[in-house]
């Protein structure tokens, strides 16, 4: 046994600022590896944290994902006359779109995915929802929302993989991939992040999040649950991950009240109104492109439905229903913590 | 078990005090500041971690406004002129008379607070209480 040469107290406090130099090493190495930057595009904030040695590289990656994120902006914007997905939808009903590769992909993926949910997520969603307008609390009467709803059908959309073409079968149908198009760039993000040496690090479009590798210090990434009723800064669970995808489809995104009801952007595609029942989904898989869609499929589909698809696409699932009360899925018990958020703000 | 480098009983009870009588008052300076180095270092590092990435705009305790703090930008609301500017938020303007939030300066955490307009900007992860999150999904 050794023993040292000084009295109990000075042990202490010598053991106190050897720990609290430590401590203040690891930060440090930490933080000099962390870089962030962020960005409007893709019509929302995209937030890049890289982890590197070398902040000159982890710029050169950040901005090689960006420069990516503008090109798919440029492919998938629903709103703008350039896009492939607006030549799809003007060539509705008359003639296949020959499209790029990572079009074709992403329509394929988005119509895989509606078959999976029974149509829960739908991409031709587009005609039902520019009926409204959530920022102009304007909504559809009746008649005009069944009307459109004959145009939503993702059975309706031919893939020509040899042509690399999209044909909407019905004038009037319009495709819409806003439900998994951020997903899918953060999945293609955390791509070009990897190819440019980055060993770790996140990628966040909005609410669809990508992670990938440790953080400094062998650490998992801690990714915050928003609360539904809350501000933004209040959070309803927080979950740690390493690799993965995280994304979450709420009530609070676009909305408006009237009359006490909430009307919200997330509309079922078999009444072409909002679903009801609960705040938010969140849901963590190994893909963001699968969250993405998932999430909105979970949001939309009653509660056997629901569960019948979290047990087969198998993915965590964190759910605040109508009532405040939440739900969460046992594969998610060891990763997830609850928030006791008394702030939150009810309807 | 005792090893080969026990020292014994009054063996240690010598050392010890031998090497007490050699310490100068100049040692527990050195001690001290030392001491007081980390210890503070520990404060200036948290702080260095707590600097947040959105400004959350207020208007009467309602949030209207997330931007990020890393965009610079400029939003009116309220008669309130609210400036993002390398990294740090200020205001620029404000119609009240006695314009106290213009004399808060520029921050890069906390708060600014224009009473008479009800305006409160945050910058989240420094008042939060989640600053320890990465990211946040929703």
């Amino acid at each position: 046994m050794i023993t040292f040469p000084f009295t109990p107290p000075i042990q202490f406090l010598l053991s106190f600022l050897f720990a609290s130099l430590i401590t203040l090493a690891g930060c440090k190495s930490g933080d000099s590896q962390m870089h962030r930057k962020s960005m409007i595009v893709m019509d929302t904030v995209v937030i890049v944290t890289a982890i590197s040695p070398s902040k000159s590289e982890a710029d050169k990656a950040m901005d090689a994902l960006f420069t990516e994120f503008e090109r798919l902006e440029g492919l998938f914007n629903f709103f703008s006359d350039e896009s492939e997905i607006s030549l799809i939808n003007r060539l509705a009903g008359t003639e296949a779109a020959s499209v790029s590769t990572d079009t074709f992909e992403l329509v394929k993926e988005a119509l895989r995915l509606s078959k999976e949910t029974e149509g829960a997520y739908d991409p031709t969603i587009g005609p039902v929802m520019t009926l409204w307008d959530f920022h102009k609390e304007i909504m559809p009467v009746d008649e005009e929302v069944k009307e459109r709803l004959e145009f939503v059908n993702y059975k309706k959309v031919i893939l020509n993989e040899a042509e690399s073409s999209v044909m909407l079968v019905e004038k009037g149908m319009l495709l819409d991939l806003g439900g998994i198009a951020k997903g899918y760039a953060a999945d293609r993000g955390v791509e070009v992040l990897k190819k440019r040496g980055i060993a770790a690090g996140i990628v966040a479009v909005a609410g669809d999040i990508r992670t990938f590798g440790r953080k400094p210090g062998n650490g998992e990434w801690r990714i915050g649950i928003r609360a539904p009723r809350g501000g933004p800064e209040d959070l309803s669970a927080v979950i740690t991950m390493e690799k993965g995808a995280i994304s979450t489809s709420g009530d609070y995104e676009r909305f408006f009240l009237k009359d006490n009801i909430r009307y919200h952007h997330l509309l079922d595609p078999a009444t072409g109104y909002p679903a009801t029942g609960l705040r938010s989904v969140s849901v963590i898989s190994d893909k963001g492109v699968l969250s993405d869609a998932l999430s909105t499929a979970l949001f939309i589909a009653g509660g056997k439905k629901r569960m019948k698809l979290i047990e087969k696409f198998k993915v965590k699932t964190f759910i605040v229903y109508s009532n405040g009360q939440s739900f969460h899925t046992d594969n998610l018990k060891d990763s997830l913590k609850m928030i006791d958020n008394n702030r939150g703000r009810k309807l | 078990m005792q090893s080969e480098f026990h020292i014994t009983e009054p063996q240690h009870k010598d050392f010890k005090k031998k090497v007490l009588q050699s310490v100068s008052p100049f040692d527990y300076i050195l001690f001290f500041a030392l001491l007081f180095i980390s210890v503070a270092g520990i404060f200036f590092t948290d702080n260095l971690y707590s600097g947040g990435t959105d400004v959350i705009i207020s208007v009467n305790n309602e949030p209207q406004y997330k931007l990020s703090l890393s965009i610079d930008r400029t939003v009116e609301t309220e008669g309130v002129i609210v400036e993002i500017r390398n990294n740090r938020v200020g205001i620029r303007n404000a119609d009240c008379p006695n314009k106290l939030c213009m004399a808060q300066g520029w921050i890069d955490r906390g708060a600014l607070i224009c009473l008479p307009n009800r305006v409160v900007v945050t910058i989240t992860g420094s008042e939060g209480k989640y600053r320890d999150v990465d990211a946040v999904t929703g």
